[in-house]
This record gives structure tokens, sequence and C-alpha cells, in this order.
């Protein structure tokens, strides 16, 4: 792991992050927001369910940046930090609700073994999501995943940060 | 097969594909093609490069369906059938070139463990790359990763 940045900022006078690095590609960064932004934002699954989906991809990747983002959207959808502190290994026997646990069994088959989902789990995927949920949850993992990597390999990971709430990704003024 | 009853295949007879999956979410369906798009320029990745990390991906997560696709532009580009029924051997194979199999262990290092990357290793696949180029691989690999687990998750093709 590295926290020192392996390409420059693409941002005249700004440090190297994530942001800056992928400025050295501006077409992609533009499209990568645009599906990011419209996918937490104008989504049909909700903000607390896709965030619980996050840090369970945070953790387990163990990206020093997105385990201390907090998206203000899932905030106000009712993830309290008291929930968030339970999406850790243990979370079966935790106080976290069914369908928490569900998902964060599903984002873990998707991080560990996704051709081995569970007939358990696919069963009771469909019976608490519609099938549109289930796709748009599976892009958002393949997004989280993606760029939790891309962050730790470009060394654009914090060497330390406290937890900062942050405005729910968005397409510019859809908020 | 997928366990997704709602995607619809019409008379094709064929499996399910990551397009009829996204076509039930379609205000995601075209940007995601969009983004993709962006990943695959020719300004973004290098085609053989890119399809030989694809391909690594593919086999090292058992995605038969995507192993066996083809990409047109790489295959173009030079990329050739007894270098992909090589790529297992890549560390030793004199078909590929010692930059190829340095962003092949690259590749390897992003799925297996992406936190054992050196600075050592990102320089050396950085070697004759620009910076956006090093930038749009790292996000093409992210991609190809993603988009594997996504394909095997929901029995899609």
């Amino acid at each position: 792991m590295s926290t020192l940045p392996r390409v420059p900022s693409a941002v005249p006078g700004e440090a190297a992050t994530l942001r800056t690095a992928l400025a050295h590609c501006p077409d992609l960064a533009a499209a990568f927001h645009r599906l990011y932004g419209t996918m937490w934002s104008d989504g049909i699954v909700g903000q607390d369910i896709k965030e619980t989906a996050r840090m369970r991809n945070a953790r387990v990747t163990d990206c020093g940046f997105c385990k201390n983002v907090r998206f203000d959207g899932a905030l106000a959808a009712g993830l309290a930090e008291a929930q968030v502190d339970l999406i850790t290994d243990g979370y079966e026997s935790s106080s976290l609700s069914d369908d928490q646990k569900l998902v964060l069994r599903y984002t873990d088959t998707y991080l560990h073994d996704p051709a081995g989902l569970a007939a358990d789990v696919a069963t009771a995927m469909r019976e608490r999501f519609s099938d549109a949920e289930i796709v748009e949850l599976t892009l958002a993992l393949t997004m989280f995943l993606g760029m939790a990597k891309v962050l730790i390999s470009l060394g654009t990971e914090p060497e330390g940060m406290e937890r900062t709430v942050l405005p729910t990704p968005a397409l510019s003024g859809r908020r | 097969m997928t366990w997704l009853e709602g995607i619809d295949v019409g008379t094709r007879g064929a499996g399910a594909t990551v397009a009829d999956a996204l076509a039930l979410r379609p205000e995601l369906a075209g940007l995601f093609d969009e983004y993709l798009s962006q990943i695959a320029a020719p300004t973004t990745v290098r085609p053989v490069l890119a399809d030989l990390c694809r391909l690594r991906i593919a086999q090292l997560l058992g995605d038969t369906a995507e192993f066996a696709r083809r990409d047109p532009a790489a295959t173009e580009a030079g990329l050739t059938e007894r270098m992909i029924a090589d790529l297992a051997r890549y560390p030793t194979s004199p078909l590929f070139t010692p930059h190829e199999r340095t962003c092949l262990n690259y590749a390897e290092q992003y799925v297996i463990d992406v936190h054992s990357i050196t600075d050592a290793d990102a320089a050396a696949v950085k070697q004759g790359m620009t910076d956006a180029e090093f930038v749009g691989f790292t996000v093409a690999l992210g991609m190809f990763e993603g988009t594997t687990r996504f394909r095997l998750i929901l029995g899609v093709s």
C-alpha cells in the first residue's frame, strides 16, 4: 500500500487526489461522474441500502478514503453511525435489520465468490427487491469496488482521515 | 443462467446478457455504456494490453463466457489466439513483452490483493505510459473486475 500518489495532479495548484488524478482523462472522468451521480441520486434503491453495501466494500477492500466518508443522503435516510459500526464481520449476530443483513450477504458474495450465490440469498433478494433494484445494487457494487481499488492503486488514499460527511454524489444541479 | 425472472431475452433463445440486465434500469444503461466506451477509447487504453488484462481477470475469476469473448479492436491491433492460449503462462511465455508481463502481474495483484502493489510495481507499469494512460489503464482494470463479478453474480454473460 502507498499513500504517496503514483500520478501527479492534473489540476494545477491542487494536490493529487482521486479527483485530480482522474482529471488526466477528462472525458472518462465526466462519464464516471454522470453514471455515479445518477446511480446515487436518481436511483430506485434507498441510499441507506446502497451506503450499507458501500461501507461493507470499503471495509473489506480496506480503502482508507472510502471507510471514512459518509454520504449525507444515507444519513438523512436513517443510516446512523451506530449502525455503520456494525457493518463488520460479525454483522449476522448484530442488531442490523434483516434488509441490511441481506444486502451484506449479497455484497460479501459479490466480493468473495460471485459465482457462488447461495440459493437462499437469491430467493431472499428476489422477495425483498425488484429485479431492477437488484441490477442497480449490483451496478453500485461494481462501481464501489472498482473505484476503491483505483484509489488504492493510484496511491491516493489519505495518510490519515477523520470521518467526513460529503454530499451524496449527484449530477450538477440535481441535488 | 440468471436468477432474475424479469430479464427479457425475447426470442433469442440464448442466455441473458449484461445489456439485458441493465435494460431493467434504462436510465443507468446508457450512462454505463458511455463510461465503458470512454474506458475502451484508444486514447484511454492500448487495445492489446487492455484486452490481455480483461481476459486474464476473466480467467482468474472463472468467467468462461467473458474469456471466450473477443474484442475486434484488440485483434486488429495484434492480439492473437496463441497469446490468449498462453495467457496463464504469461510470466515465462515468449509471446509477451516484458511490459505486458509487468502489466498482467499488476492486473493480478489488483484483483487478488490490491494493497500488495508497491510503488516500484506501479512505476514499472507506468514505464512508457503517459499519466493519462496509466490512470485510464487502472480505471479499466476496475471495470474489468467489477463487470466480471456483475456477470457472475447475476448469471448473465
